[in-house]
């Protein structure tokens, strides 16, 4: 065997290895334990003191395995900063410092553990060191005005073809709906409706108590729902033999 | 929410059985496939028989694949050559 072996710490069931912030400091992916409070999955190679042992790579080897594993992800991962920072600058700005955040720390992930959280998990806390501290706002809500209605309520009331309503739906105003989203709630539904994740992977990628993630999902979701209504509505796709929402 | 017809969902052995209301609460949980499986079952059970309810279903099931669809971008060119130029060079 070519590779060293050295120990490497990670947290929560998804293998994120907890990352170097830019002050030095570690940023934990999650509790030591899963967040739900499961016992944490057993991995080949874990030690009694909860490290594992892992290889090391040159840098010939590191260079291969990100091209081969990481470089392939890059329009999705394109997709998730433009998503987060609504803006084609600085979701270039983002993407190439997670990019080359991901490459440094590349050796901390652990291989045959899930990839793409760990990827996701390095864009979303190099967002945060990157913007959030310029933002400077208070914490943004959603107004919760419109109960238990769904677009396929307003579908039904209005007798409108199910398969119209979808497609009238375009790129932009699916991009759109989901720019007004306030930042949490964005990222919550990005990340469970674009990219596929499971809450305790999204916990996990926002460190945030799944309940917590639950929440902002549905929320999300329903504010979703509203600005499509309201964008099928501007369009006569949606009768209006209904009450304004 | 618009209510749906209300059924008889009750089985002959009289075991208790899911709702319109239990399955709209739970429906972001079974579409995430965020369930134990007796409670999908029970779930699936509701729907067999509801058809407002299965199309409800089919209506979220089909607006989440648009979302996705439609949300699809592609990393512009001389950002992934700025992002290879970088990492061949990593700088410390």
């Amino acid at each position: 065997m070519l590779f060293q072996t050295h120990r490497v710490w990670t947290n929560g069931t998804t293998g994120l290895a907890s990352l170097v912030h830019e002050d030095g400091g570690a940023v934990a992916a999650s509790s030591e334990t899963s967040v739900d409070g499961e016992p944490v999955e057993v991995v080949d190679g874990v030690q009694d003191d909860g490290s594992i042992l892992r290889t090391e790579l040159t840098d010939a080897e590191r260079r291969q395995l990100f091209e081969a594993q990481v470089m392939p992800l890059t329009d999705r991962l394109y997709g998730a900063a433009m998503r987060y920072t609504r803006d084609p600058v600085d979701a270039q700005d983002l993407l190439q410092e997670a990019m080359v955040k991901a490459y440094r720390s590349f050796h901390q992930y652990q291989q045959g553990t899930n990839l793409k959280a760990w990827l996701y998990r390095v864009l979303h806390t190099t967002y945060l060191s990157m913007y959030r501290k310029q933002q400077r706002r208070p914490q943004e809500n959603l107004t919760d005005d419109w109960g238990d209605h769904t677009l396929f309520d307003a579908v039904v009331d209005s007798g409108s073809v199910e398969e119209d309503v979808l497609a009238s739906f375009t790129d932009q105003a699916v991009k759109d709906a989901l720019a007004d989203l306030p930042e949490q709630f964005r990222m919550a539904v990005f990340l469970a409706d674009i990219e596929g994740f499971a809450y305790k992977e999204i916990a996990e990628i926002m460190d945030t108590p799944v309940g917590t993630v639950m929440s902002r999902i549905h929320r999300g979701r329903k504010g979703l729902q509203q600005a499509l209504t309201e964008y099928a509505r501007q369009r006569g796709i949606l009768g209006s033999n209904e009450g304004t929402a | 929410m618009t209510t749906s017809d209300e059924h008889d969902h009750t089985t002959p052995d009289g075991a208790v059985v899911v709702d319109c209301d239990e399955l709209f609460e739970n429906l972001d949980l079974l579409l995430d496939r965020e369930l134990p499986q007796e409670e999908l079952d029970r779930l699936e059970t509701h729907l067999a028989a509801c058809l407002p309810c299965a199309g409800r279903r089919d209506f979220e099931s089909q607006l989440r694949a648009v979302v996705r669809e439609r949300c699809a971008d592609q990393a512009p060119a001389d950002l992934v050559a700025r992002i290879r130029t970088a990492l061949e060079l990593p700088g410390r």
